[in-house]
């Protein structure tokens, strides 16, 4: 009863102003808008950029680093343990990159329950022939089928069919820098030379491209068997393996877990890409200040009217008050004049924000380094629109407790005697 | 800087009396009827409405003693342009939530009977003339059937004809339905007709 009172009075006042109120919540609609546009949209395009590199890298990647070892043998003889031992010009020993017991391992992680999935690799350094030229380049021997459900390889094939790679033996896909320096389309021969001097022919069957250009001059894509011939190994070398994992958060702990258990170098994606976390969080910030900026001005905005409305409207408090109000019961009148602007206008804000990133999300955006994207990405998070309603809610409310507080403190007495 | 406005002012009002209280601008006549009301609490001294002394209530509770007790006609009638002057009247009896919506509004409607304005009830108040803004006006103090009604100089504004009629409602309040009524006015001539006066001077009651 009392509520519905007070809401009919609010109402009343509202509609009075109504001019007024539209600007004030056309101001909290505008802000709350570009608040859930701004931040869908970079969102979606940090999604899209983090994507370019973070998809496609393992979370955990182990690997056997050649390196001297880190204890030489003076240190383990007991007589010069107390001893300042120097060795200079230390040689690795020599040994292979592969990973050494990598099927146990790789049967050990496949049973590991924080495992997505697992896909071997094999890095191959090679000179691609043109001609009497060689460029250098890389072979990466992979598991097609793994990599593609994992890291989305076949999302980066831009010319061929991707799986011809697994079909077809000793085929490559290339890349697509590379494949333009070499003047080779599809279904041709080329030859490659490995480090060890060995010329092996292979039939290009796809074109591939990362959208980093400087990767795509240099990287093509084999079997994992195929670049196993390359480089004249048996079956079960390999020199990458690269793990997915559930949750990307733990990747530090697990590398470090894999690293004891499994004797050999593990990096996870958090080390590996610092500097894309970086620009991601910049990026956000930047989108959340524009927008909180926007709803403080609107929230200025709905304060002027408010004082306004107190001020015209002084007369109808006093007699509000001297009839029976309290200035508890004026101060709820204008906080809810001032909600019901910011959840009116909060509530189209967010509907045109949808809309807003609707439209956003068809406009076309081609670019040759991003293959996969046709239109401008945008994330349809939930939670900007609810960090939104909240928001706007609170600021209207800030924004309305000056002006009601005001007005509830309005002695009757002065201006009734005024008049 | 404090200004001591009145001095030595003791009296009381019983039930269904008609009281006016005249002076001199400026002797005090004002102040002492915003005290009266609950809405001045700057005193010394007390203030006892139906046996309830009025000091130290909260503000919240003094509202509450206004809304339910104290009737007011001032100089101005202070209707909200928003509502219709049906919903005028009605306001304070929806505050006092004693009766139904329905019921508050029969009974405002009643009111309006009384003071022959029932069939102004659906306009706005701007649209009524001054005489009746000040009918409407007296309707709403009357709405929660309070202990007494205290007027500041309410037929101020009004012109002979329409200060005879608002005479008039006060005076068959007072005879017909016992009304208590505590006016403050300048007219000396409304004041003659009166059942007591109260003359001040310079904050003191010198006659009552």
């Amino acid at each position: 009863m009392k509520y519905k009172l007070i809401a009919s009075i609010s109402k009343s006042l509202l509609f009075a102003r109504l001019k007024q109120t539209l600007v004030a919540a056309i101001g909290v609609t505008f802000s709350i808008t570009m608040f859930i546009t701004l931040l869908s949209f970079m969102s979606g395009l940090n999604d899209m950029l983090d994507g370019l590199i973070l998809n496609r890298t393992a979370h955990v990647r182990l690997y056997n680093e050649i390196k001297a070892s880190d204890q030489q043998p003076i240190d383990l003889s007991e007589k010069y343990n107390s001893y300042h031992n120097f060795v200079s010009s230390i040689k690795p020993k020599n040994e292979k990159a592969e990973i050494h017991n990598s099927v146990a391992i790789m049967r050990a992680l496949a049973e590991d329950s924080r495992v997505i999935g697992i896909a071997p690799k094999i890095t191959a350094q090679v000179f691609y022939n043109v001609g009497s030229i060689d460029i250098t380049g890389v072979i990466n021997g992979i598991d097609v089928d793994e990599e593609s459900r994992l890291f989305f390889f076949k999302n980066y094939v831009v010319g061929g069919n991707y799986i011809d790679l697994k079909n077809t033996p000793n085929s490559i896909i290339l890349g697509k820098g590379a494949a333009e320096k070499m003047m080779s389309s599809i279904g041709d021969m080329i030859q490659v030379t490995t480090s060890k001097g060995d010329q092996v022919q292979l039939k290009v069957v796809g074109y591939f491209q990362s959208g980093v250009q400087e990767i795509d001059k240099v990287q093509s894509y084999a079997s994992i068997n195929t670049a196993q011939k390359i480089l004249g190994q048996p079956n079960s070398f390999i020199t990458d393996i690269q793990v997915k994992i559930k949750n990307i958060l733990d990747a530090p702990a697990i590398a470090k877990e894999f690293q004891k258990k499994f004797n050999i170098e593990a990096v996870d994606i958090q080390t590996a890409n610092a500097q894309f976390e970086t620009g991601s969080s910049v990026r956000t910030t930047i989108s959340y200040s524009v927008g909180i900026t926007l709803l403080i001005v609107a929230g200025f905005g709905i304060y002027n009217i408010l004082n306004m409305m107190i001020y015209e409207k002084m007369d109808s408090i006093a007699i509000l008050k001297a009839t029976g109000f309290s200035g508890r019961d004026v101060n709820n009148i204008f906080i809810s004049i001032a909600l019901s602007i910011g959840i009116f206008g909060g509530l189209l804000g967010l509907l045109f924000g949808f809309g807003l990133c609707n439209v956003i999300e068809h406009i076309p955006f081609n670019t040759p380094s991003l293959p996969t994207v046709k239109t401008y990405p945008i994330n349809y998070n939930i939670k900007f629109y609810i960090i939104g309603s909240i928001f706007s809610i609170v600021t209207t409310y800030l924004a309305g407790y000056f002006p009601s507080r005001k007005a509830s403190k309005i002695d009757p007495v002065i201006i009734i005697r005024g008049k | 800087m404090t200004v001591q406005v009145l001095n030595n002012i003791s009296f009381s009002v019983e039930k269904g009396e008609f009281i006016s209280v005249i002076g001199k601008s400026g002797c005090g006549k004002s102040t002492l009827l915003y005290i009266l009301s609950t809405m001045d609490t700057d005193y010394e001294g007390d203030l006892t409405i139906d046996g309830v002394i009025m000091r130290d209530k909260k503000e919240k509770e003094l509202a509450s003693v206004r809304n339910e007790k104290i009737g007011f006609v001032f100089q101005f009638h202070y209707l909200l342009n928003e509502f219709s002057v049906l919903h005028n009247v009605m306001l304070p009896g929806l505050k006092l939530g004693k009766y139904s919506e329905k019921e508050v509004e029969h009974r405002a409607y009643e009111k309006l009977k009384v003071l022959g304005i029932e069939n102004e009830a659906r306009k706005l108040p701007n649209q009524l003339s001054g005489g009746q803004k000040q009918r409407v006006a007296i309707a709403r103090a009357l709405i929660n059937d309070p202990l007494i009604i205290m007027g500041d100089e309410p037929t101020g504004n009004l012109d002979k004809k329409n200060s005879e009629i608002v005479f008039h409602i006060f005076k068959e309040l007072a005879d017909v339905y016992h009304q208590t009524l505590l006016i403050v006015t300048h007219d000396n001539e409304f004041a003659a007709r009166t059942n007591r006066i109260i003359e001040m001077e310079d904050g003191q009651i010198i006659k009552m």
